[in-house]
C-alpha cells in the first residue's frame, strides 16, 4: 500500500512537473525572442584610411581584426562590447621635413595601432531567431592609439587613449532559424579622436570585415 | 526554474567578457616591429638647425681646422682619418661653392665652423670641448649656444647631456658679431648653424659623400653674397 501511495505521489508530482514545463516552452516564440541571449563574433577586416589617417598612412590597411560580443534583448535590440586590434604601416621614401628653423631628412616609416574600446548599440531589422539578420550598430567610447613615426631607426612616438565613435552597418546570417553559428559581414566608419604632427585633425577610417558570428543562450 | 535562468545568464557574460579580455591580450602583446627591413642606406637621418634671424649672406670667410674634434664624455681630442679628413674637406668644398672664401689658421673670419665627432656613452656632466676651437679660430672665445643641444649661453663651462650616442656634428658660430670683450670674462659665440648625422654611424667616405650632401642641400640659406 506504501508502495502505491508513493508510487502515485511519483507520477502526480513529475505530471506536474511535465505540465509546467510545457506550459513554458510551448507555442511559437523561440528562447531568442523571449530572453536576453548572446553573440559573439570575430571579424577580419580591411580598413581604408580617410581624411587626417589618409595624410598619415595613405594605402590600404590589411592587418584588422574585430571583436565583438553583444546582449541580445527581445525586442530586436542589442547592447555590446566591441573591441579588436587595427595596424597600418607605410615607408615613405627619403625626403626634407621642415619644422620652423629645423630640417630632418629622413626615411620614414610610418605606424599606426590602435585597440578600440566601445559600447555599442544595434537595431537588427529581424528577429533574434532569423537566419538572416541586417542591422544598424552605433558604436562609442574610446581607443588606445599608438603613433609612432620612425625616422631611419629613430621613433616619434605618441600614445594614449583617445574617444572614438564607429558607426556600422552589417549582416548576420545563421543559414537556418535558430541555428547557433554564422557569418558576418559589417562595413564601419571609424573616428579616433587623436592628431599628432603628421596626422592632422583626426583619425577616420573605414573598415570592410567579414567572420565568424555565434549565438547561444 | 528562475534561478536556473538567472544563472545561464551569467554564465552567458562571463564567458564573452573573458573571450573578449583574453582576445584583447593576445593582440597587445604582439606588435611587429616595423623597421626590421630598414636599409643602410634608408637609416641615416640628417637634421639641421639654424638660426633663422640670420642672414647668412652677411658672412664672406670662415675657418675650419683640419682636424676633426671627438667629443666624448668629459674631455675631447683631435683626430686625422679618412672618414674625418673626407668630412672636414666636403664641408670646406661646399661652402666654398656657396661663396664663402676659408682663410688659413688664426686668420680672422666670418664664420667659425666646426666638424664634431660627438662619442658619449652616458648620462653626465662634461665640460665644455670647445676652447680647442677658440684657440683656432684666433680669439679667446667661449662658446655660446643654439638652444635644444645643451649648450646653453649661460653656462660656459659645462653643460648636462642625455645621450649614449656616436654621431657626427658640423657646427657654425658666428665670429663677425662676436660681443666685445669686458673685463676677464670671454664673450659668448652664438651657434647658427647646427647639422647631425643620426640614425646610423657614418664609416666610410662614401657615406660622409651622401650625409654632406643632404646636409647641404637642404641648408639653401648657406649662401654668400655674390
Amino acid at each position: 500500500m506504501k508502495r502505491i501511495i508513493a508510487l502515485i505521489t511519483l507520477l502526480s508530482l513529475t505530471t506536474a512537473a511535465w505540465a509546467q514545463y510545457q506550459n513554458i516552452y510551448s507555442g511559437e516564440s523561440s528562447l531568442y525572442d523571449r530572453y536576453v541571449t548572446f553573440n559573439i563574433a570575430a571579424r577580419y577586416g580591411v580598413s581604408m584610411p580617410l581624411g587626417g589617417q589618409k595624410g598619415y598612412i595613405d594605402k590600404l590597411s590589411p592587418t584588422n581584426l574585430a571583436l565583438e560580443g553583444e546582449w541580445l534583448f527581445p525586442q530586436r535590440f542589442s547592447v555590446g562590447i566591441k573591441t579588436g586590434y587595427q595596424y597600418t604601416s607605410q615607408r615613405i621614401p627619403r625626403q626634407v621635413y621642415q619644422y620652423d628653423n629645423q630640417s630632418v631628412s629622413a626615411v620614414q616609416t610610418r605606424t599606426l595601432s590602435v585597440i578600440p574600446a566601445m559600447a555599442s548599440l544595434s537595431y537588427y531589422f529581424a528577429g533574434n531567431a532569423d537566419a538572416i539578420r541586417p542591422y544598424i550598430q552605433m558604436a562609442g567610447g574610446g581607443a588606445y592609439i599608438d603613433y609612432t613615426n620612425y625616422f631611419g631607426p629613430l621613433s616619434d612616438q605618441k600614445n594614449g587613449f583617445k574617444g572614438a565613435i564607429a558607426p556600422a552597418i552589417g549582416l548576420k546570417y545563421y543559414g537556418k532559424r535558430e541555428q547557433g553559428l554564422g557569418a558576418e559581414i559589417q562595413a564601419q566608419y571609424q573616428n579616433i579622436f587623436f592628431n599628432y604632427d603628421q596626422l592632422k585633425d583626426s583619425a577616420p577610417s573605414l573598415m570592410l570585415s567579414a567572420g565568424i558570428s555565434y549565438r547561444f543562450h | 526554474m528562475n534561478t536556473s535562468k538567472q544563472h545561464t545568464v551569467g554564465k552567458g557574460s562571463i564567458w564573452m567578457i573573458l573571450l573578449l579580455l583574453a582576445a584583447g591580450g593576445v593582440l597587445t602583446s604582439c606588435r611587429d616591429s616595423a623597421i626590421n627591413d630598414l636599409s643602410p642606406a634608408d637609416s641615416p637621418v640628417y637634421i639641421t638647425n639654424y638660426d633663422n634671424s640670420i642672414n647668412f649672406s652677411q658672412y664672406k670667410t670662415f675657418s675650419l681646422p683640419d682636424s676633426v674634434v671627438i667629443q666624448s664624455n668629459d674631455n675631447y681630442q683631435t683626430v686625422r682619418s679618412s672618414v674625418a679628413d673626407q668630412f672636414v674637406s666636403n664641408v670646406a668644398a661646399a661652402l666654398t661653392a656657396r661663396g664663402y672664401q676659408r682663410v688659413a689658421k688664426g686668420q680672422p673670419a666670418d664664420l667659425g665652423v666646426a666638424v664634431i665627432r660627438v662619442d658619449n656613452q652616458y648620462t653626465g656632466i662634461a665640460s665644455n670641448p670647445y676652447s680647442y676651437y677658440s684657440n683656432y679660430w684666433g680669439g679667446g672665445y667661449g662658446y655660446g649656444g643654439l638652444g635644444g643641444y645643451g649648450y646653453s649661453p649661460y653656462y660656459q663651462s659645462y653643460y648636462t647631456y642625455q645621450v649614449s650616442e656616436q654621431y657626427w656634428e658640423i657646427q657654425m658660430v658666428d665670429l663677425k658679431n662676436a660681443p666685445t670683450t669686458s673685463g676677464t670674462d670671454k664673450p659668448q659665440l652664438n651657434v647658427i648653424y647646427d647639422a647631425t648625422v643620426r640614425g646610423s654611424d657614418v664609416t666610410d667616405t662614401q657615406a660622409v659623400n651622401t650625409a654632406t650632401n643632404a646636409i647641404f642641400s637642404q641648408s639653401p640659406y648657406l649662401k654668400a653674397a655674390q
